[in-house]
């Protein structure tokens, strides 16, 4: 499981991530360092899934304007 | 959620376009549909400008500071909380907004997606039918239509897929020059995806970064995956264009108008990025 959702990370960050950037023209657009995507590997490779998962939605989400560090 | 969509996004973005088409009609403007999905595009790129100017700006200022966040990142090895903390500190130094973050690029995506299954949906009116579903989804009377549009657009017609109106069989016949639009279409996307890349000294730095990226990613990824990734600016035109190759030309319309205000805006904010040096070489 973790294996597959590793995966799933690497396949966006290759491709989708790309893709998404090149559509809007943006190069770099994380406020975090490292960027959600390496941290979600990071994360469920040392909790687990549903932890791991959970971290990386709390991250994503604290993502926007409406929260300050 | 369909039908949320529709009602949120698909049905919005349909009134403004049959408004600029009743508009660019009433005018007398001859092809008044394919210029107003010029229009609308237009329109929609503007409502969307201050969002993207911000993401340029914080993107450009990140990149100048890159440099010193990979070195904080070696002097704080292995102390996530430090690189972060130290990380704000850099940001606030340089008066990069944190505040932004990825919410007004997500805003974006969904809009730009509504726009492209409007005019998928538009294109591929039957003409008998136009003027019910038209105004089925209208808001008010004074922009049903009264008559079916005319879809052509300088002889052809906004629904044609370049892939089929091309004939294999005489590669050199008048239809092949169809092929100019996913050519035009991959240019485009080219000179925006070189614009981004930044100029000259940062992207001494950035080449470091991206091999030792690569180096990385080769080991967890294919090598595929990780050529995808750091030759995308060549490989991404190559893919919508022929992407554009399979879709109808109204599309493809669209997705021009949109890169090329991308590089009007991008050249506004940010220079020429990545083209001075061929553009300079002239």
């Amino acid at each position: 499981m973790k294996r597959i959702l590793i995966l799933v990370v690497n396949f966006y960050q290759a491709f989708v991530s790309a893709i998404l950037k090149n559509i809007l023209g943006i190069n770099k657009m994380c406020r975090y360092s490292p960027t959600c995507s390496e941290y979600t590997k990071i994360a469920i490779n040392q909790n687990s899934v549903f932890v791991g998962l959970k971290k990386s939605a709390i991250r994503i989400l604290n993502c926007q304007p409406f929260f300050s560090f | 959620m369909g039908d949320f969509f529709n009602l949120i996004l698909v049905h919005p973005i349909i009134n403004i376009l049959v408004a600029i088409y009743s508009a660019f009609s009433f005018l007398h403007i001859p092809y008044a549909l394919g210029f107003a999905i010029i229009g609308l595009t237009i329109v929609i790129r503007f409502i969307l400008y201050p969002l993207t100017t911000s993401q340029l700006k914080a993107s450009m200022k990140m990149q100048k500071v890159a440099p010193h966040l990979s070195k904080l990142k070696e002097k704080h090895k292995g102390d996530a909380k430090k690189i972060q903390e130290e990380t704000m500190r850099l940001y606030k130094e340089h008066g990069i907004n944190p505040a932004a973050g990825c919410l007004p690029v997500l805003i974006q995506m969904p809009i730009i997606w509504a726009l492209y299954s409007v005019l998928q949906r538009i294109v591929d009116f039957k003409p008998g039918v136009v003027v019910t579903e038209v105004n089925k989804i209208v808001y008010f009377d004074f922009l049903k239509l009264n008559n079916a549009w005319d879809p052509s657009f300088f002889g052809l017609s906004l629904g044609a897929i370049p892939s089929k109106i091309m004939s294999f069989d005489k590669p050199f016949a008048v239809g092949s020059l169809i092929l100019l639009v996913p050519i035009l279409t991959g240019v485009f996307q080219f000179i925006l995806s070189k614009m981004m890349i930044p100029a000259k000294n940062s992207v001494a730095v950035l080449e470091k970064d991206i091999e030792a990226k690569s180096k990385i990613d080769k080991k967890d990824a294919g090598d595929f995956a990780s050529a995808f990734q750091t030759q995308s600016m060549f490989i991404f035109p190559i893919m919508i264009g022929f992407f554009s190759f399979g879709f109808p030309i109204g599309l493809s319309l669209y997705w021009n108008t949109f890169t090329v205000f991308g590089i009007i805006q991008q050249y506004k904010i940010a220079g020429l990025g990545g083209l001075s040096t061929w553009i300079k070489k002239k």
